[in-house]
Formats: structure tokens, C-alpha cells, sequence
């Protein structure tokens, strides 16, 4: 009977043969080329293929040599600075970077579990005055101010 | 040819002291010592968030800047881990073990001038080697064609993994993955698209920068939010006596010439860099000592080695990035980024070219590393209070610039959206025990690789031997084998082991 020793080579095994054979097969449609003019799809598909093999030798590691866990996975930070990311990509083409700005500082705060409200709109405004100031008028960024640019 | 040497210096300084160049490396220095003291950023994603402000800089100012932020982390990273036992850098994670054990005996201000000077010197040092080897390597690179650059490069790669942190196979299986995520976009021989699904912020292919911040500057944010609340650290800013005495200095000259020596060497491998070097320094300043167990308790060597070691190495690293056009590690990946938006090939063509670039830069790291050591003694105690900032207050400034730095590159919030792709990826691949730094150096070589692949089968119409017919090729492959045996070979897999540990 197989027992997984080593969850985290297993699951970066997954990963590799997942990535590996999805490269390899987008990659069907573009030709390999011959030997002296190698084509657009050679490469990809000789990493592809290879990215598999790792993924293979993983697999094996896994259930034959002992290695850590995956460890404890806590999702709140994660899904909230992601999210946090989102909104901001949302928001600054649409409001402009002081809404954006705001809402990023306020939203990127309930990633911890203990929230302070007023404490992280005061951090928001006092960061946005510093990115308008800095980013804006001291640098020349290209960035919208407001929604109607 | 000494004479050469001399002269090329001369015009490096000259382009680099004029007062707007001067500026820019206070500026770096600056923020490379804000971020080395502060744990919660490295010289990774703040070299990457900087780039778009960068775009609109002379070349040399830039690069000026950019270097300076690489190097002053070293520096910054130091005085955190020997007043609060705190890396703010992983190259100085073994100055915590001794450095903090002579604080807490009241020597505080002996381990931080020995740090300061031993970098100092080791900084000198390195700029001299440079200048010294980097002229006749890159003339030697002039020799190379594509089948020399395409044996370099898996040379280069395979090194990397090798001498990385973490797993072997794993590093190799990052470095194919970046290679692949490096040709994703429009094909160049054939206008192709590839593997971009009709995105059209891809069409071009994957930006740095959206990867780089995703996988460094938002994973590490992430990472910090998923510990427990650090206590507030009660540090005592109160340091008295910065110059080490007459014994301290009898004591850590030997190390400190050791450390320079070992970082610069090691600071050239692909891989290498900063980190390797300080942990193999105190390795062996622990190894040849008298009385090795002192180590752990404030014995100065284990300050004085480490710390030049991982500051001649950051200086050293760029030796191949600027001779022969391959980054050593992740940080150098950058690096070459920066260049080439900048429109300036890297490799041995920038000495010939644009000797005012080359040698300038290296000038500037000697004064950078001069301003660095006349700004870091004096201003220790103004960086030690910015620890007392809670990490709450500091990471949505973190992730706001971090955005920022993505957003302005091309004002596309497809961009933001793929930093998001990357963060999630880059968390995934963290939890499974996969570095990112392979993968950033894959990412920036996929293409060049992919190129001088093709052009040498043009060469040698369509015949492989010709990257073992050519001699320098040939050697380059050879050595690639000979490093590849020597994982296999279970000895040295057990040193590489030892020395990340201790």
C-alpha cells in the first residue's frame, strides 16, 4: 500500500504534471519544425515534456522519502490581500487612484482578524496624500486621479 | 593595461560623481537601508516597484539607483539582526547568532562597527575585482556565439539550482516552469502567438514586473499576515562605543579578509550571491577557529566574516551580469530587466559600447558603499525606531506602492489582474516548498534561450553537435555535467545541506 510521506513534494508533483501537460498541449497547433529550423512549438513542448518529468520524479519522492507538510494554511490573508488587488484593479481605471487608494487601505486591513475601522482610514488618507503627492505631482506617474481623468 | 584600468576608472568616476548621480545613489543606499531594516520587504520587489519610476532616468542614474538599493539591504539587513535578533534580510540571518548574542552582552556597538567596516571593506574589495576581472572576461566573451551563449546559459541555470535554496529537483522544476512563462506572447521568428489564450495584455508576452511582485512582494505580505502578531520589541537605541577596540580589530581582520575573499568568489557563481556567501563564511569561521564552541555567544568572527562575505558577493554578482549577460540570481534577473528596457544590451557589448555606463556604475558602488558606511553608523539609531512601525501600518503602504509601481508601467489594470494570478500561484508554489528566484531566472532567459537555440541550428544547419564541437561550448557543457554529478554524489549534497542549517 502507498502512503504519501511527503504531502508537499506531492502536491508541487501535481502542480509540475498539470503545468507541464497543459504546456504540451496548447502547444500541439504550433509546428516543431525540422532539425535545421527548429519551429515555434519545439521549445515549449521539449519543456513541457520535461516539466512533466519532474513532476514525475516528485510523485515517486513522495511516497518514498519523508518531508514536511503542507503546514497550516490560512486562507483569510490570502483571499483578502488578493481580493484587495482586484478592487484596486477595478477602481483605478474607473474612480482614479484617491478612491482606489482609500478603498485598498480599508479592505487590505480585514486581512488580520482584529480590524480598526478609524485607524485604517486615517492610514488610508494619510497614504493617499502621500501617493498623489509623491506619485502623481513629484514623479509624473500616469495615473487618473479621479474617475473623469 | 594597469594603466587601462586606471583610466577606465577615471571616466567611471567622472560619470559618476556629477551631483545628479550622487544624488541617486544617496537615494538608493537610502532605500535599500529601509528596506534591509525592514523585515517586512526586500531588495526584491522594491527593486521591482522602483523600475517604472526608473523609466524616465538617464540609464546610469538608474542603474545607480537600483544597484544602490541591492547593496545598502546588505547593509540595513545587518543592524536589525544584531540589535533585535531580527533578519531584516535572509544573507543576514547568521549575523542574528553571534551579533545578537554580543549585543545582548553589551557590545552592541563593537558588532556594528565591525559589520559596517568588514562590508566597507569587502565593498572597496569588490569594486576593485570587478574592475580588475571584468574587462578580460568580457574581451573573452567577445569569443562567444549562439552556441556559447546557449551552453552558458544551461551551465548558468543548472548551477543555480544546485547552489539554491531548497530542493534540487524542485529549483529545476521552477526554472522550466519561468523558461516556459518566459516565451509565453508573439513568437519572434514566426509572429506566432503563443500560449496567450487571446489576452491581449499577454500579446507581447508576461511583464516582469506583475510576476515579480506577485510571487515576491505579495506572497511575502501574505506570508507575514499568516504569523501570529509579533510582540512589540522593546529596543534599546542607546548604543555606545560604535569603534571596535584594538582586540576586536585583532580578532576580525582575518575573517573579514576571509569573507571578502569567499563572497567574491562565490558572489560570481550562478546561484551564489549574498545569502551562500554569508552562511559558507561563518561555516568556515567556525570551522578553522581555536575554540569553535564560542560560536552562538558573541564570538566577533561570526559578524565579521558573514558580513563582508555577503557584501563583497552583492558587489561580485554583477560580474556576469555585465561581462557576459546572464544573471546570477534573481535580484541580477532584475537588473537585466531594467537594461533592457533601457535599451541597453546586456553583456560584454555595454563595456565596449558604453564604457561611461560600465564604469560608472562600478564607481558608484564604491560610493555608495562609502555613503553607506557614513550614513548607517551615525543614523543607526533613527532606522532601529522605524521597527517600532506595527506591521499593520506597514503592509497596505507596502501593497499600495507595490500596485502603484505595477499600475504604471502601461496603465493597464490587466496588469493588476495578472500580479493577483501571480500572488495566488506564488502562494501555492511557497506552500509546496518551491523558491520563486529559479523561476525568476528562467523567466528572463526563456527567450534568450529559446533564440540562440535556433540561431545555432541555423549555424550548424540543423546539426546538434555543434555545441560539443566548439571548444568553449564543449567545456561549458562539460562542467554542466561535472555539477550535475556532483549533486548525485551524496557527500557534497550532505555539505550543502550543513551549511544552509547552521
Amino acid at each position: 500500500m502507498l502512503r504519501v510521506k511527503s504531502p508537499q513534494d506531492l502536491g508541487a508533483a501535481l502542480v509540475f504534471i498539470a503545468f507541464g501537460l497543459a504546456g504540451a498541449c496548447f502547444a500541439k497547433d504550433l509546428a516543431l519544425g525540422s532539425g535545421f529550423r527548429i519551429g515555434p512549438g519545439y521549445f515549449p513542448t521539449v519543456l513541457s515534456w520535461m516539466i512533466v518529468g519532474i513532476g514525475v520524479i516528485l510523485a515517486v519522492r513522495s511516497v518514498a522519502i519523508d518531508g514536511p507538510g503542507i503546514g497550516d494554511v490560512r486562507l483569510r490573508p490570502l483571499l483578502f490581500i488578493v481580493g484587495t488587488i482586484l478592487l484596486f484593479a477595478a477602481l483605478i481605471q474607473t474612480a482614479g487612484l484617491v478612491i482606489a487608494s482609500l478603498a485598498l487601505t480599508v479592505t487590505a486591513a480585514y486581512a488580520r482578524r482584529e480590524v480598526n475601522l478609524a485607524e485604517a482610514l486615517l492610514l488610508g488618507a494619510g497614504l493617499t496624500v502621500f501617493v498623489v503627492a509623491a506619485f502623481v505631482y513629484g514623479l509624473s506617474q500616469p495615473l487618473p486621479l479621479w474617475w473623469d481623468r | 593595461m594597469d594603466l587601462d584600468l586606471f583610466q577606465h576608472l577615471a571616466t567611471g568616476f567622472g560619470a559618476a560623481l556629477s551631483l545628479k548621480n550622487i544624488g541617486f545613489a544617496l537615494l538608493g543606499c537610502l532605500l535599500g537601508t529601509l528596506v534591509g531594516v525592514l523585515p517586512g520587504i526586500g531588495p526584491i520587489p522594491t527593486i521591482a516597484m522602483l523600475l517604472p519610476i526608473s523609466f524616465g532616468l538617464e540609464p546610469l542614474s538608474a542603474l545607480i539607483m537600483l544597484a544602490g538599493i541591492y547593496y545598502g539591504a546588505q547593509y540595513g539587513g545587518s543592524t536589525t539582526s544584531i540589535l533585535v535578533n531580527m533578519p531584516g534580510e535572509a544573507s543576514s540571518i547568521v549575523t542574528c547568532i553571534d551579533g545578537h548574542q554580543m549585543a545582548k552582552q553589551g557590545r552592541a556597538g563593537a558588532a556594528l562597527g565591525v559589520a559596517a567596516l568588514g562590508s566597507f571593506f569587502a565593498g572597496c574589495f569588490g569594486t576593485v575585482f570587478i574592475a580588475a576581472f571584468g574587462l578580460p572576461l568580457a574581451i573573452f566573451a567577445l569569443r562567444f556565439n549562439s552556441p556559447e551563449y546557449f551552453s552558458l546559459m544551461i551551465l548558468g541555470l543548472v548551477t543555480a539550482t544546485v547552489l539554491a535554496h531548497g530542493s534540487v529537483v524542485k529549483a529545476i522544476g521552477m526554472v522550466l516552469v519561468g523558461l516556459m512563462l518566459g516565451i509565453v506572447g508573439t513568437d519572434v521568428d514566426t509572429g506566432l502567438q503563443r500560449y496567450t489564450f487571446g489576452i491581449s495584455a499577454i500579446w507581447d508576452g508576461i511583464d516582469f514586473l506583475p510576476l515579480v511582485i506577485g510571487m515576491f512582494g505579495i506572497v511575502e505580505i501574505v506570508r507575514n499576515l499568516e504569523q501570529p502578531a509579533a510582540q512589540q520589541i522593546a529596543v534599546n537605541t542607546r548604543i555606545k562605543g560604535i569603534w571596535p577596540t584594538r582586540k576586536d580589530f585583532r580578532d576580525s581582520w582575518r575573517p573579514v579578509l576571509r569573507g571578502t575573499a569567499l563572497g567574491s568568489i562565490l558572489g560570481i557563481l550562478p546561484g551564489g550571491g549574498a545569502l551562500l556567501s554569508s552562511f559558507a563564511s561563518y561555516t568556515v569561521e567556525k570551522k578553522i577557529a581555536k575554540n569553535p564552541s564560542r560560536f552562538g555567544k558573541g564570538a566577533i568572527e561570526g559578524v565579521a566574516g558573514p558580513e563582508s562575505a555577503n557584501n563583497a558577493a552583492s558587489q561580485t554578482s554583477f560580474i556576469p551580469l555585465l561581462t557576459l549577460g546572464f544573471p546570477s540570481n534573481a535580484i541580477m534577473a532584475l537588473m537585466m530587466g531594467a537594461m533592457i528596457i533601457h535599451g541597453i544590451e546586456p553583456g560584454s557589448a555595454v563595456m565596449t559600447k558604453r564604457p561611461d555606463l560600465f564604469w560608472g556604475m562600478i564607481a558608484s558602488m564604491w560610493i555608495g558603499n562609502l555613503m553607506l558606511l557614513v550614513i548607517n553608523l551615525p543614523l543607526i539609531g533613527i532606522w532601529v525606531r522605524l521597527l517600532s512601525v506595527p506591521y499593520r501600518l506597514l503592509y497596505p503602504a507596502i501593497l499600495l506602492f507595490c500596485l502603484i509601481g505595477v499600475y504604471s508601467t502601461n496603465t493597464t489594470a490587466a496588469q493588476l489582474v495578472l500580479t493577483a494570478a501571480f500572488a495566488v500561484f506564488g502562494y501555492v508554489m511557497f506552500r509546496l516548498g518551491c523558491e520563486p528566484a529559479p523561476l525568476v531566472l528562467g523567466f528572463i532567459l526563456g527567450p534568450l534561450m529559446e533564440e540562440n537555440l535556433r540561431r545555432s541550428l541555423v549555424l550548424a544547419r540543423g546539426d546538434w553537435m555543434i555545441f560539443i564541437e566548439r571548444p568553449i561550448s564543449a567545456t561549458l557543457l562539460l562542467l554542466t555535467v561535472i555539477v550535475l554529478g556532483l549533486i548525485i554524489f551524496p557527500q557534497l549534497r550532505r555539505k550543502r545541506e550543513e551549511t544552509f542549517q547552521e
